[in-house]
C-alpha cells in the first residue's frame, strides 16, 4: 500500500492556491498530515481562497485524511492567538519539532510493507529519518510526476500559476498599514524591515 | 538584511523558511508564500539533479497508485 505523508503545510498551501488539492487525491492511498499542518492553514482570513479550498477539501476525503495529533500541536491547538505570534516569533524553528515528533509518529505506525511518499516543501524536512521505504517528494517534483502520468498537461504552467494566484489572495498581515517614525504610513516591506537603517529611523 | 535580500536568499535556498520568517517577524508560512509571490520572488525548489531523482522514485509507485479518470477510487 502507498501513503502520502504531508508534514508540512508548504504543499497544501500552494496547490490550496491555485485550488489544485484534487491533485492529491488521484491516487489509491491514504493520506497523513501533521496537525500542525492543518493549524497553519486554517490560520488565513476566512475570505482567502487557499483557505476555502483547504477545508472544502478536508471535508470531502473522509477517512482518506488522517490528522497525525502531536504532543507540540495539542499544545499549540490551547493557545491564543496572540501566545502564538509570540512563540513563533521567539523561535522560529520551534514547527520542527512538531515535525521531527510526526516524523517519529509515522516512522513506528506505518507498516514495514507500505511504501511512502513524503510530500514536502520545508529543506528541514530532508534530514529527518522517516523510516525505510521512504521516497521525499518536493512539491515541484509531484507535478513534474504527475505531468510524467499525463494527469496534467504542464508541470510548469501550473507552477506559473501559482506565482501569479499568490498575488491575488486575501491578505491578512499584509493589509495592516504599520506606522513608521515618521507618523506616515508604512508598505509591509518597511514594516517588516529588520534593517539597522530601517530601525533607526529614516535618514536625517 | 533589507526584506528583499531575506526573500531573494530564501528563494535561492540560502536560508530556511523558518529562518526567513523570524527575520521577517512573520507569523508563518503562509505569510511567507505570500510574502514571496507578492515581491515577485520563485519559492525556492531542490537542485534539479535531486528533483530529477524524486521524479525517479515516485513514478513508478504513483503509477500504480493513480486513479483513471471515471474510476472510483
Amino acid at each position: 500500500m502507498l501513503d502520502l505523508v504531508i508534514p508540512d503545510s508548504g504543499p497544501l498551501i500552494t496547490l490550496g492556491s491555485v485550488n489544485r488539492l484534487d491533485l492529491i487525491d488521484r491516487f489509491r492511498c491514504g493520506i497523513l498530515i501533521a496537525d500542525m499542518v492543518g493549524y497553519e492553514i486554517e490560520r488565513g482570513p476566512d475570505t482567502a481562497p487557499d483557505k476555502a479550498a483547504f477545508s472544502k477539501w478536508f471535508k470531502g476525503r473522509g477517512n482518506r485524511v488522517q490528522t497525525v495529533d502531536t504532543t507540540y500541536g495539542s499544545m499549540w491547538s490551547k493557545l491564543s492567538e496572540e501566545d502564538r505570534k509570540a512563540i513563533k516569533r521567539q523561535n522560529p524553528h520551534a514547527g520542527e519539532l512538531a515535525i521531527r515528533e510526526f516524523t517519529d509518529r509515522i516512522r513506528e505506525t506505518i507498516p514495514a510493507e507500505d511504501q511512502v511518499l513524503v510530500l514536502f516543501e520545508e529543506d528541514a524536512v530532508k534530514g529527518m529519518n522517516f523510516g525505510d521505504h521512504v521516497h521525499l517528494l518536493h512539491t515541484y517534483a509531484f507535478l513534474l510526476t504527475l505531468e510524467n502520468l499525463k494527469v496534467i498537461p504542464s508541470a510548469q504552467a501550473i507552477v506559473d500559476q501559482i506565482h501569479n494566484a499568490g498575488r491575488n489572495l486575501a491578505r491578512d498581515t499584509f493589509e495592516r498599514r504599520a506606522r513608521v517614525p515618521s507618523g506616515d504610513a508604512a508598505d509591509w516591506q518597511s514594516d517588516y524591515d529588520t534593517s539597522e537603517e530601517a530601525r533607526s529611523g529614516p535618514p536625517v | 538584511m533589507s526584506p528583499h535580500d531575506i526573500l531573494t536568499a530564501y528563494s535561492k535556498g540560502q536560508i530556511s523558511s523558518a529562518d526567513a520568517i523570524g527575520r521577517l517577524r512573520l507569523d508563518g508560512y503562509r505569510d511567507l508564500f505570500l510574502a514571496m509571490t507578492d515581491a515577485g520572488h520563485l519559492l525556492p525548489r531542490p537542485a534539479d539533479t535531486e528533483i530529477d531523482q524524486q521524479v525517479m522514485a515516485a513514478l513508478p509507485l504513483l503509477r500504480e497508485a493513480l486513479i483513471e479518470e471515471g474510476e472510483n477510487a
